[in-house]
């Protein structure tokens, strides 16, 4: 005779935390209010930098030529705007090192629970009619300016899908890019030129908030009904040694790579963008009981 | 946790695959039309921006029909499917904020939002559009468990600028920029 006996922590909850996924049009200091009449600041919580791997942020020796021919207001115009560039910039290396560091298990680095985008500069692109500005830095505004989807990490199976709420130590998880893969193609305008953008996911890394990476070559491949019960993801998976339960849940983020592939006035280019969210993951033991 | 006595083996979880596997669902977003891969003709781009609008907006009444629905439950810990199916990003962490502070508190409320109207703001690329909405959240009044009202004594006439955003089949608000208001007098979406 045999009985089965599952020892869990039950009641725990799966919250999906998404990033912001703000507009570039907002301004800097976004606040949302509710109707119960609280309200939040967006910008000053939530908004953290966005990578921008793209030479040429700083003002070039052509466009310092080039300011010498426009008026003064251009002139000041783009002072400006290579000034929120270089803000940007900074905020792009900051958002770097975050992403680098950015472990839910630790929280390092003061990124909080999910490093986000932050908003696109704003400038006046009529007072610039294609003077001056090229078009990498056009592109990096466009790009800084795309919205890309939410990408949430892809657990399966989900912990929902069984009686206790939670994954189970040692089963192998399979884990992919839980959201569209590709945007675009799409087209912006940014001081007068046109740029053509299109988005894809190039790579996978996913914190599993017990101190382990897994990079995963792609967006992986989702976990289905019809997957054989303990088969192994082919590419992009994990089994977790220990539990998270009775304690807490393991917070895991999923930082996915996008290299966006623009084109503007001729040129291309390829500019790579990773995007964080997090969910979280009540991982248990279960039990058997043998006599 | 492991569990002491004769006969008790630890196999991980393997041995309860079949517990672990089950086979219910998340119920869907509400489909919308899928935008064209390649260029469409002008005429395409018109019809995709227009069923695109109409898709993001009804995203946001939804959302908010939810919201209300909740609010009058009591709040709630955690997202429901029909608010995660239409909201998302900052949005809905400001809204679930809410809703678990009224949990906590142990309020309800009564009444709904009222939509003024909703208009289109911003541009329209793939996947995304902005909306300007003037909702009145006066009417709504919050209850505690005894009965008595604890409604904020605040304005609650917002002008919401709102970034709708594309995510699988599904439209959900993602953000918003909210100006508190007395009046909806001269404002886009109350003309």
């Amino acid at each position: 005779m045999r009985a089965l006996t599952a020892v869990a922590t039950l009641g725990v909850t799966l919250v999906v935390l998404g990033p912001a996924a703000d507009s570039p049009a907002l301004a800097d200091d976004q606040v949302t209010c509710t109707k119960a009449g609280d309200c939040t600041n967006i910008a000053t919580r939530e908004r953290k930098g966005r990578q921008v791997n793209e030479p040429g942020w700083s003002t070039s020796p052509d466009s310092r030529q080039a300011t010498d021919e426009v008026d003064q207001t251009v002139s000041e115009a783009r002072r400006k705007f290579s000034a929120a560039l270089a803000a940007y910039d900074r905020s792009l290396a900051s958002f770097n090192r975050c992403v680098r560091t950015f472990d839910p298990s630790l929280n390092k680095a003061g990124c909080g629970n999910a490093p986000t985008p932050p908003t696109a500069p704003q400038f006046r692109s009529d007072t610039f009619s294609g003077r001056g500005i090229t078009a990498g830095q056009a592109a990096a505004i466009a790009v800084a300016r795309l919205l890309l989807p939410t990408i949430a990490p892809g657990i399966g199976p989900s912990p929902k899908l069984n009686p206790w709420n939670m994954a189970a130590v040692g089963y192998p998880l399979w884990l992919w890019a839980d959201g569209p893969t590709r945007v675009g193609p799409i087209s912006d305008s940014v001081g007068g030129l046109s740029v053509s953008l299109e988005a894809e996911v190039s790579s996978l890394t996913f914190r599993m908030g017990d101190g382990h990476m897994v990079n995963c070559p792609g967006t992986g491949h989702p976990w289905t009904t019809a997957v054989e019960p303990g088969a192994k993801s082919p590419n992009c998976g994990y089994s977790y040694a220990k539990p998270s339960l009775p304690d807490d849940s393991y917070t895991v983020a999923a930082i996915t790579n996008w290299a966006v592939t623009w084109t503007s006035n001729g040129q291309s280019g390829v500019i790579n963008v990773p995007v964080v969210d997090t969910t979280e993951l009540p991982v248990g033991e279960l039990q058997v009981l043998v006599r | 946790m492991a569990l002491g006595g004769r006969g008790f083996v630890s196999v991980g979880a393997v041995v309860a695959c079949c517990a672990l596997v089950g086979c219910t669902s998340e119920p869907p977003p509400a489909p919308t039309p899928t935008p064209t891969a390649t260029t469409p003709a002008e005429s395409q781009i018109e019809r995709q921006t227009r069923l695109d609008y109409e898709a993001a907006e009804a995203a946001y009444r939804a959302s908010t029909a939810e919201q209300d629905r909740l609010y009058r439950a009591g709040g709630t810990t955690k997202a429901s499917p029909a608010l995660r199916a239409t909201a998302t990003g900052s949005y809905l962490r400001v809204t679930l904020k809410s809703l678990r502070k009224v949990h906590r508190s142990g309020w309800h409320a009564e009444g709904d939002t009222k939509i003024i109207d909703v208009v289109r703001n911003g541009g329209w690329r793939t996947g995304q559009v902005g909306l300007t909405s003037c909702e009145d959240n006066n009417a709504i009044r919050f209850l505690d468990r005894k009965g008595a009202d604890v409604t904020p004594k605040v304005e609650r006439r917002y002008v919401q600028k709102m970034t709708v955003v594309k995510v699988g089949d599904g439209w959900k608000v993602s953000s918003a920029n909210s100006t508190r208001v007395h009046s909806f007098d001269g404002q886009p979406c109350a003309l």
